[in-house]
């Protein structure tokens, strides 16, 4: 049977917000930028502004005309294309692409061996680094813990160092200051070859924020003007408490982190226009029985969605959130929160999905979680491929064939096709019996089992010992 | 003559070319048993054994046993009935009033899949088509199958009627579908009771070899 004229509508269609509302969020925000100003407590950030035609007041308040924002947003590139360690393309930040990855410097772990409620430790850093090497659906990493065993101005070159010996994927990286951030990009060079060789296959991408409301640190500005010189990416998104650093509502909370964000993008591109960023933010809100910032709410999945149409709709790569929630331990909250996550950024499109594996505000790693958020995406791959319609996939001759009253249990078509269907991994589909064989195990033991698997098992491709040297080196300045 | 190729075929279901095949091998002078042992069951038996080592998903299986059945066709007029017959023959139906008839399709192709002769008797069999069909083609097992809990009992009812017309022990009887339990099988007077598709299968080959 012919399909004539037909265009496909193959996959979920989905935004949050109408072109009219995409306006209104960025007339506001310019208007915020204009009136009220973002506070930069740093010289040379103020310097390029005041050059570039900023007003500057009260020592160091900035004000932007309108125009100035929208020559920064026009000069950043649309897409990112982030490599792996040996330089090849791993991902593609552009479009509604979606990438996922985990999280940085959670104090706490849940011990996989014991269950147990704990600090984290150097060794949990590399089996994170080596669980995540070895899950195919978690495309790049950020450090995970915080190690309670290294002294604390190691903490992030350690970090660093670790994840580029332990894994080969992207890596998002947090650091203290100016000068670890260079040794960062000094480790990633030294692996890369060059610090050229780091730039053309962009390794690395530096996560950074604000300080709200309207504030931009020293130190935070410090790290941005570095990467932007190199030519580096960066984030710098603002973590946003709505109630508490931000305004109640959610425009009120989007209109101040674009304002955050451009306030940003307008220095980062004055110092090198046409330097990679990635727009970004993260919108709590603050939950008013005890205050906590919750990574669970139906909000925030809002607002991550918010996030990624208003990214596309600037012709920026984006930045979300994956699988995390604000449960204490791998249960059924943290699993429907994590499902909920995953699935609201595949159809939002946020092109690095983080925080997969926080559980408690960001405060505990948990291993399983970042297992779950692989077969998640696994999962929601299926429901974005959608519907296919076409001749190929109508069968007409093949439901003729077999008629009223008959099967399709042994067709060429069925043999040939059921692969198309998504076989889980992890969830468990067997009647009773078959699963009471198996050990009768809930979903959180048999994430365990996994998790405790791939840590004794894998083994990621070894670094070469030059690099390896050259990294403890750039290591041994950091004391 | 190439028996790995022929297995090969057969895993991979290739229904045509193992007719051909087959003919192949009959016109290449091998004989008809030869062609059956050496190449269909070892062929299926690797199927088998795959599909339970979870490298093989029902379709897959379920085309093979297709592309079984199309070697047999072609062999079946050169083999004597006990030869065409060997693994024994199953009578299988879904019980009266009850129109559900995939799991027990299924469990007829795995059957035939593996070399059994599987007389199929639909959906909706009344007690007599049972009798009349042990009657006709001499099973050694009848299988019921029933997804309805209201029709259930017609399991029951088939069993008694077999009883009755002094056949019930001429055949061992299996019992299956998604209510029906192994309590059940035994209460209403059953041989055995299959959880699925394969234990259908196994509880069947062993039913034969002994």
């Amino acid at each position: 049977m012919k399909v004539v004229n037909s265009i496909p509508f193959e996959s979920p269609q989905f935004a949050i917000l109408s072109d009219t509302q995409l306006q209104d969020l960025h007339l506001a925000a310019l208007e915020v930028l204009r009136r009220t100003g973002v506070r930069f407590q740093h010289h040379e950030a103020l310097y390029l502004l005041k050059e570039a035609g900023a007003f500057i007041s009260d020592g160091n308040l900035a004000k932007f005309p309108a125009a100035m924002v929208e020559d920064a947003i026009a000069s950043t590139p649309s897409r990112i294309v982030m490599c792996d360690r040996d330089g090849q393309p791993a991902m593609f930040l552009q479009g509604a692409n979606v990438y996922f990855g985990t999280g940085s410097d959670c104090p706490n772990i849940i011990d996989p061996e014991t269950g147990r409620h704990r600090k984290f430790t150097q060794a949990d850093l590399i089996n994170g680094y080596h669980l995540c090497d070895a899950l195919p659906n978690i495309h790049f990493l950020m450090s995970m813990g915080i190690p309670d065993d290294v002294d604390v101005p190691l903490q992030y070159d350690t970090q660093m160092a670790l994840m580029l010996e332990h894994t080969t994927k992207p890596i998002v990286f947090v650091t203290n200051d100016r000068a670890s951030c260079q040794r960062a990009i000094d480790m990633a060079a030294a692996v890369a070859g060059s610090h050229e060789a780091l730039v053309e296959q962009q390794h690395i991408l530096l996560y950074s924020e604000p300080s709200s409301p309207l504030q931009q640190s020293e130190t935070a500005i410090d790290k941005l003007l570095l990467i932007a010189e190199y030519g580096l990416p960066v984030v710098h998104s603002p973590g946003t408490l709505m109630g508490g650093t931000a305004p109640i509502t959610m425009a009120g909370g989007l209109v101040m982190s674009l304002t955050e964000i451009f306030s940003a993008l307008v220095v980062h591109q004055l110092k090198r226009p046409g330097a990679p960023f990635v727009f970004g933010a993260g919108l709590h809100h603050m939950d008013m029985s005890g205050g906590e910032i919750s990574y669970g709410s139906p909000e925030f999945q809002l607002t991550k969605a918010a996030v990624g149409q208003l990214g596309r709709w600037y012709g920026m790569p984006t930045w979300g959130h994956g699988a995390c929630s604000d449960s204490k331990v791998m249960d059924e909250q943290a699993a429907m929160e994590a499902m909920l996550h995953v699935l609201m950024a595949r159809l939002s499109g946020n092109n690095l999905a983080h925080d997969v594996g926080y559980l408690e505000s960001g405060l505990t790693t948990c291993f399983e979680m970042i297992v779950l958020n692989d077969e998640l995406v696994a999962m929601t791959d299926h429901i974005m491929k959608g519907i296919q319609v076409s001749e190929d996939t109508l069968l007409v001759d093949e439901l003729h064939s077999v008629g009223p009253g008959g099967h399709f249990l042994g067709t060429e078509e069925t043999r040939n096709r059921f692969h198309d269907f998504w076989f889980p991994s992890l969830l468990d589909r067997n009647r009773r019996g078959t699963w009471l064989r198996a050990g009768g195990t809930t979903l959180s033991q048999r994430l365990n089992v996994r998790v405790k698997e791939i840590i004794k098992e894998h083994q990621p491709k070894p670094l070469d010992p030059e690099k390896k040297r050259k990294i403890q080196e750039i290591l041994a300045t950091a004391a | 003559m190439d028996w790995n190729r022929m297995g090969d075929a057969l895993y991979d279901g290739k229904v045509d070319e193992v007719a051909a095949l087959t003919k192949q091998a009959l016109d290449k002078g091998h004989t008809a048993q030869e062609v059956l042992n050496q190449g269909l069951l070892m062929g299926i038996d690797k199927v088998g054994k795959d599909f339970k080592a979870d490298l093989l998903f029902l379709p897959e299986v379920l085309r093979s046993g297709k592309a079984m059945h199309a070697g047999m066709d072609v062999l079946k007029p050169l083999l004597s009935e006990s030869e065409g017959t060997a693994l024994g023959t199953f009578v299988i139906g879904t019980v009266k009033g009850d129109l559900h008839d995939i799991g027990k399709n299924l469990v007829g192709m795995m059957l035939s899949g593996v070399g059994m002769e599987v007389v199929d008797l639909g959906i909706d069999a009344p007690a007599d088509k049972f009798a009349e069909a042990i009657k006709e083609h001499h099973p050694q097992i009848v299988g019921m199958s029933a997804l309805l809990t209201t029709t259930m009992d017609e399991m029951e009812t088939t069993i008694q009627a077999l009883k009755d017309a002094g056949l019930r022990d001429k055949v061992k009887i299996m019992v299956g579908g998604a209510p029906v339990t192994q309590d059940f099988a035994e209460k209403i007077g059953a041989d055995g009771y299959a959880y699925d598709a394969v234990s259908a299968v196994d509880l069947a080959r062993v039913w034969l070899q002994s």
